[in-house]
């Protein structure tokens, strides 16, 4: 398998469906247990970068490859067993309205794979305690707290063992409270070979030297500029 | 020098073309034909996505226990919570019936041709009409506006960021749960309005005979064929209100203004459709 988990080459993407900016001739590459931190502008905070990522959007010009191939060569099934080795903090609230808070942490695990829902479960619980929650979240996602869902949002995206972790501003609303189980829990994955996408707006989340990144960039517009490391 | 107002409007009117029998022409043959290939497009969208459905629905690998999950909820919504609807209509549309049969022909015919007009009426045609209609303004509508608000708030693309087919994962299990839901809700409906003719029949005097006699008669008058019937009519209308309201939810565009416009174009459309299925199946029973 190859070593880049994540490659950008010369990706455009338009700024529609629903996005601040667009992305213009992005080049980015993640190898396993890299991590790329991404400042964004406070204005244009949706970006089509993670989507990109994930193959959710089309690129007008470039092309993004996982693992070594590009999302649109793959068939149907394989972008979809691909996803399922994503890990990912969404920048909004993403949450399927007509399931509790358990099964939309659990969902991905239940779906790819075939361990028991009990050890499911406890691996969620055990994550959700870790980032200061009293265990798995119970009720619908309307009705928990921003902060919680957050939280909660952080333990579905590192649940399992995901090859790619990518974080849309993770710390949103609960920085600085979040950042040892988080950095921890991103430690681990990196430690095992995951790469890791980081977005934050935060200057103190920027600043921070915990995360340890290997890469840092900062979009400005429609554009990524490479800083250091890459 | 001046011109009449009369002039000068004709002037107008033929510089932009109107009032001649050929632009008329033109203009029917176009807007018959934008009508007819905007119709030949949905066509297309519903064939294309009725495959899918189909096509996912049979595969084993579909039904994992994410997907068994919305199927349950959805045989609960659209089939168990309408077991009462189904059968007090069952049962008023039983009484009618009887009250009909024992008003033009009670005198005329014999207790043994009850049974083959109850098979005539309500196995053939009504039973499957009424539910798949009840399912439809009960469930068709939700759907559609479901739907529209899950894709509004970016829900399918939650779905689909985490390795989830949207299509397996949204459509499929409605329209498999609304064909379970139909089937067993026809089933109810026929042995509610065959109980509910025998006891009002009984009550009003008319010639049903004894129970077992009546059963009987209205079991041997149902054919290999009616059954056949009556199976296509419960499986295809469902499968297809089911992506006839994913299609109009998925699509309804990006406000929240647009969703009740889909769940009503949706439930028109689906009433369409099934009434042009079963009209096809009769016809195609009766050639």
């Amino acid at each position: 398998m190859s070593d880049t988990v994540l490659e950008f080459d010369e990706v455009t993407v338009d700024g529609g469906h629903g996005y601040d900016t667009a992305i213009w001739q992005v080049n980015l590459r993640l190898r396993r247990g890299e991590l790329a931190l991404v400042r964004l502008e406070a204005s244009h905070l949706r970006t089509p970068l993670a989507d990109a990522a994930q193959g959710l959007v089309d690129t007008l010009q470039g092309s993004v490859r996982f693992f070594g191939t590009p999302w649109p060569s793959m068939s149907s099934a394989a972008r979809l067993a691909a996803r399922a080795k994503i890990g990912r903090v969404f920048e909004e609230p993403a949450w399927i309205s007509e399931l509790d808070m358990d099964e939309n942490i659990t969902l991905a695990q239940e779906h790819h794979s075939r361990r028991p829902l009990a050890a499911i479960r406890e691996n969620a619980a055990e994550l959700a305690r870790r980032f200061s929650l009293p265990g798995l979240p119970l009720g619908r996602p309307a009705l928990m707290l921003a902060p919680d869902l957050r939280r909660a949002a952080c333990v579905r995206a590192l649940l399992g063992t995901p090859e790619l972790l990518i974080l849309e501003r993770p710390a949103c609303g609960v920085y600085p409270e979040i950042m040892p189980a988080l950095m921890a829990s991103v430690g681990a994955a990196r430690a095992r070979g995951a790469a890791v996408l980081w977005t934050t707006d935060n200057p103190e989340e920027w600043n921070d030297a915990g995360i340890r990144p290997t890469v840092r960039c900062t979009m400005t517009g429609s554009q990524l500029s490479i800083l250091a490391g890459g | 020098m001046s011109q009449s107002p009369k002039t000068l409007a004709d002037e107008g009117a033929a510089s932009r073309g109107f009032g001649g029998p050929l632009h008329l022409a033109r203009s029917i043959c176009g807007w018959v034909g934008d009508a007819g290939l905007t119709q030949a497009r949905k066509l297309k969208l519903l064939t294309a996505v009725l495959a899918a459905v189909v096509g996912a629905g049979v595969r084993s690998g579909t039904w994992r226990r994410t997907i068994r999950r919305p199927l349950a909820r959805q045989v609960v919504s659209s089939g168990v919570e309408a077991i009462g609807l189904i059968a007090f209509l069952a049962i008023a549309v039983g009484i009618v019936l009887v009250a009909q049969y024992q008003w033009w022909l009670g005198d005329l015919i014999q207790s043994h041709w009850l049974g083959p007009v109850l098979v005539a009426v309500v196995v053939r045609e009504l039973a499957p009409i009424l539910v798949n209609l009840v399912i439809i303004a009960r469930s068709g509508g939700t759907m559609a506006a479901e739907l529209a608000l899950l894709r509004l708030s970016g829900e399918d693309r939650v779905v689909e960021g985490q390795g989830l087919d949207p299509v397996d994962y949204f459509i499929v299990p409605r329209a498999a749960a609304l064909t379970i839901s139909v089937a067993c809700l026809t089933l109810i409906f026929t042995a509610f309005s065959f109980l509910s003719v025998y006891v009002f029949g009984q009550w009003i005097g008319a010639k049903t005979g004894p129970f077992p006699e009546f059963a009987h008669d209205a079991l041997s008058a149902l054919t290999p064929a009616d059954l056949v019937r009556l199976a296509l009519k419960c499986a295809l209308p469902p499968v297809l209100t089911a992506c006839i309201c994913c299609i109009e939810g998925f699509g309804a565009g990006e406000t929240a203004a647009e969703v009740p416009r889909a769940a009503r174009i949706a439930v028109q459309r689906s009433v369409v459709a099934l009434f042009a299925v079963v009209a096809c199946i009769s016809i195609g029973a009766y050639l």
